[in-house]
C-alpha cells in the first residue's frame, strides 16, 4: 500500500518537474479527441487495428528509447526486474500513443 | 541574489530535458488524474488535527526539517511552529554523485527553501548559537532568544575538511582536487577535475575517513563512476587508482563490503586499509596519510577524491545535547534514543536526520522512514503519552556502478538487508536501480520533503 501511495507521489511530483511536457500532451488529447467527438460519424471500430498497429511499433521502439533517454543502453537491462520495468513503461508509452492516435484514424473516412 | 531566485523559481525546461522526458513520463499520465486527487486530498488539513497552544522549535531546514515542519502544520491546530536555519537554498544532495560524475548538471540539485515551507510556518533566517534545554530555549546569532515547548533538532552535520592539512575547498576543481560531498559547485568542480584527468589517466587517489559518514555510499559510487569515466575515455590501461579507507573496511555492512571489494578487485582497485588522509599539498599534488603505528605515507596523485571527516556540527558537539558516552561522543552526535528517535535525557526534544547519534543511517532514506515516526512520537509526548512508534534504523543507498547500472541497497539498524520489494536483489547490477536514482528519487525526496510520504 505505502509503495502504491509513494508511485502516485513520485508521479505527482514529476508532472509538476516537466509540466511544459503534461500541458502539450494534454492539450493535443483535448485537440483530437475534441476534433473526433465532433464529428458525428467517427470510424472507432475500424481505427482498432492501426491503432493498435502504432502501440506495437512505439511499443517496441520504446524498448530501445527508454534506457538511451536515460543515459543507459538496452545491454544494461540485466534481470528480470529490469525487463519487467521496462516493459511496464513502453507499455505505458504505448498507451499514450494509442490514445492520442486512435481519434485520429477514427476521423479518416 | 537576485537573479539567482528568479532562475530558480521559474525553471525554464530545455528542450532536450523535454524530450528526454517523454520516454519516461508518458506511461506515467494514465495514473497522473488520479494521483493529482490523491495529493490534493493529503495537502489537505487532516481531518482530526490536534488542537494545542504549544510552541514548536524546528532547528534546520534541511530535508528533516522540512518534512517535520510540512508534517506538523497538517496535524496540529494552533501549534505556533518555528524553523529556524540562514540557508536560503536548498540542496538535493543525494544529485551531489550525480553532478560530480558528469550525469546532471548542477541546477538540478538547486532549489529554494522558502518554496517548501508551509504558509503560517515562522521562519527565522538566523542559525542557532546555543541551545539552554533545562530552560526549554535557544539563542540565535543576532541575539534572539526563542521559548519552546518542543524542539525538532535537524541541523545535519559538520564536514571538518580543516581536519586535513593543507586541505582549502576553494581549490576542488583545480589541480586535480575532487571532493563530492561540499556543495552543488563543489560536486560540479570535481566532475571538471575527474574530465580533466580522465583525458590522459594517471594516479587516482579515492580516501575514506574514519568518522561515520552522511551516505557511506558516496565515496565508493566516486570510485565505481571514475573508474567507468576512465574505460569510457579509454584512459583505464594508463591509469591506477588506489582506495584509501582510514577503516579496517570500506562500509559498515559486511555484505555490502565484500561485494563491493571483490568488484574492485575485479576492476583492479587496490584497498589500502587504515590510512587516514590527514594533510594535502594541493599545488604540489601530495597527499599524506597516516598509519595506525604513527608513520606517515606521502603519495603523489593527478586526482584525489577527499572525503572530510564529519561529526555534529559544534552548535551541538559544544552543548548538553550532545551524546556523553560511547562511540557516539566522540563526534558530538545528538543524544537520541535509536528506537523513538526522542533525546535520551531531554524528553521535549527529538532528533532527526543526519544529525541523530544513531548507528548508520545518514542518509534521505533514513528520513523518509524516521520523518513520520519521530512526528508521531512528539505528537503522542504532546498529548501527555509515551512515544508509540519505533524506528528499525532503515537506510538506502543506490550504489552507482556506472551510467544505466547500480545496485539497490537497503539495510536496517544492525546491518540486515531488507529490500523494500521481495523481488529486489541488491548485489545484482540492474538498472532499475539506475533509474531510481536518476529519475525518481528526487520526486521521492520531494515528497518526503513536503511530508506527503
Ligand atoms: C554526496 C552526497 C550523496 C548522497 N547520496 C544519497 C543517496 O543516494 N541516498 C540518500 O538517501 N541520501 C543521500 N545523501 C544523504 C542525504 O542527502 C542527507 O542524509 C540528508 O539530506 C540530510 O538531511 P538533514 O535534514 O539531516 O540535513 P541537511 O539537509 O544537511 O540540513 C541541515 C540544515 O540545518 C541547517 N543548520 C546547520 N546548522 C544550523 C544552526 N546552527 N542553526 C540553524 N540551522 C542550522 C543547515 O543550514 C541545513 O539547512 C547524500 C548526501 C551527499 C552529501
Amino acid at each position: 500500500m505505502y509503495e502504491i501511495w509513494l508511485t502516485l507521489n513520485i508521479v505527482y511530483e514529476l508532472m509538476w518537474m516537466y509540466l511544459p511536457a503534461v500541458v502539450v500532451l494534454l492539450l493535443v488529447l483535448a485537440l483530437v479527441y475534441g476534433r473526433a467527438l465532433q464529428r458525428k460519424k467517427c470510424q472507432w471500430r475500424a481505427a482498432i487495428r492501426p491503432t493498435l498497429m502504432v502501440a506495437v511499433v512505439v511499443a517496441i521502439l520504446s524498448l530501445w528509447l527508454v534506457p538511451v533517454s536515460t543515459h543507459s543502453t538496452l545491454a544494461d537491462i540485466a534481470y528480470w526486474v529490469d525487463w519487467a520495468n521496462l516493459m511496464a513503461i513502453c507499455a505505458g508509452v504505448a498507451l499514450v500513443a494509442a490514445a492520442i492516435v486512435w481519434p485520429v484514424f477514427s476521423l479518416r473516412r | 541574489m537576485a537573479s539567482d531566485e528568479s532562475r530558480l523559481s521559474h525553471p525554464d525546461p530545455s528542450r532536450r530535458q523535454f524530450l528526454k522526458l517523454g520516454s519516461t513520463l508518458l506511461p506515467f499520465s494514465a495514473v497522473a488524474s488520479s494521483a493529482l486527487l490523491s495529493t490534493a486530498q493529503a495537502e489537505a488539513p487532516a481531518k482530526n488535527q490536534q488542537k494545542t497552544r504549544a510552541k514548536i522549535v524546528i532547528i534546520g531546514s534541511g530535508l528533516g526539517g522540512l518534512a517535520a515542519a510540512n508534517r506538523l502544520h497538517r496535524e496540529l491546530d494552533g501549534a505556533k511552529i518555528t524553523i529556524i536555519d540562514r540557508k536560503q537554498e536548498h540542496n538535493y544532495q543525494p544529485g551531489y554523485t550525480l553532478v560530480a560524475t558528469g550525469v546532471w548538471p548542477k541546477d538540478k540539485v538547486r532549489d529554494r527553501n522558502r518554496d517548501f515551507i508551509p504558509s503560517g510556518v515562522e521562519w527565522v533566517q538566523e542559525m542557532a548559537i546555543e541551545f539552554e534545554p533545562e530552560q526549554n530555549r535557544v539563542r540565535t546569532e543576532s541575539g534572539k532568544t526563542i521559548e519552546y515547548d518542543y524542539m525538532i533538532v535537524a541541523l545535519g552535520l559538520q564536514l571538518n575538511y580543516g581536519a586535513i592539512e593543507g586541505m582549502d575547498v576553494k581549490a576542488i576543481g583545480d589541480n586535480g582536487l575532487g571532493s563530492v560531498y561540499y556543495s552543488p559547485d563543489a560536486a560540479e568542480a570535481t566532475w571538471k577535475a575527474m574530465d580533466q584527468f580522465r583525458q590522459k589517466g594517471g594516479q587516482a587517489i579515492m580516501t575514506l575517513p574514519n568518522t561515520f559518514l552522511k551516505c557511506a555510499g558516496a565515496p565508493l559510487k566516486m570510485t565505481f563512476m571514475l573508474d567507468s569515466r576512465l574505460r569510457e575515455a579509454g584512459s583505464r590501461q594508463a591509469s591506477k587508482i588506489d582506495f584509501y579507507s582510514a577503516l579496517k573496511n570500506i562500509f559498515s555492512v559486511k555484505v555490502i563490503n565484500d561485494e563491493v571489494l571483490k568488484r574492485w578487485r575485479g576492476l583492479d582497485i587496490p584497498v589500502n586499509f587504515e590510512h587516514q588522509l590527514t594533510a594535502i599539498d594541493i599545488a604540489a599534488r601530495k597527499a599524506s596519510f597516516s598509519l595506525p603505528n604513527g608513520q606517515i605515507e606521502q603519495r603523489e596523485y593527478d586526482f584525489i577524491h577527499v572525503v572530510p571527516p564529519m561529526s555534529a556540527p559544534d552548535v551541538i558537539r559544544q552543548s548538553v545535547l550532545a551524546s556523553t558516552e560511547g562511540v557516539m561522543a566522540k563526534g558530538g552526535w545528538l543524544e537520541v534514543d535509536k528506537k523513538t528517535l526522542q533525546h535520551k535525557r531531554f524528553p521535549n526534544i527529538f532528533g532527526l536526520g543526519d544529525i541523530n547519534g544513531t548507528p548508520r543511517g545518514k542518509t534521505a532514506a533514513t528520513i523518509k522512514k524516521s520523518a513520520p515516526i519521530v512526528v508521531q512520537n512528539l505528537l503522542d509526548v504532546m498529548a501527555g503519552k509515551s512515544p508509540s512508534l519505533e524506528f528499525d534504523g532503515y537506510t538506502s543507498c543506490p550504489l552507482l556502478l556506472r551510467e544505466g547500472a547500480a545496485l539497490l541497497i537497503e539495510f536496517d539498524g544492525d546491518g540486515n538487508l531488507t529490500p523494500s520489494l521481495p523481488m529486489i536483489e541488491p548485489l545484482q547490477d540492474s538498472w532499475m536501480a539506475w533509474l531510481m536514482k536518476y529519475r525518481l528519487l528526487k520526486p521521492a525526496y520531494l515528497s518526503v520533503l513536503k511530508g506527503r510520504v
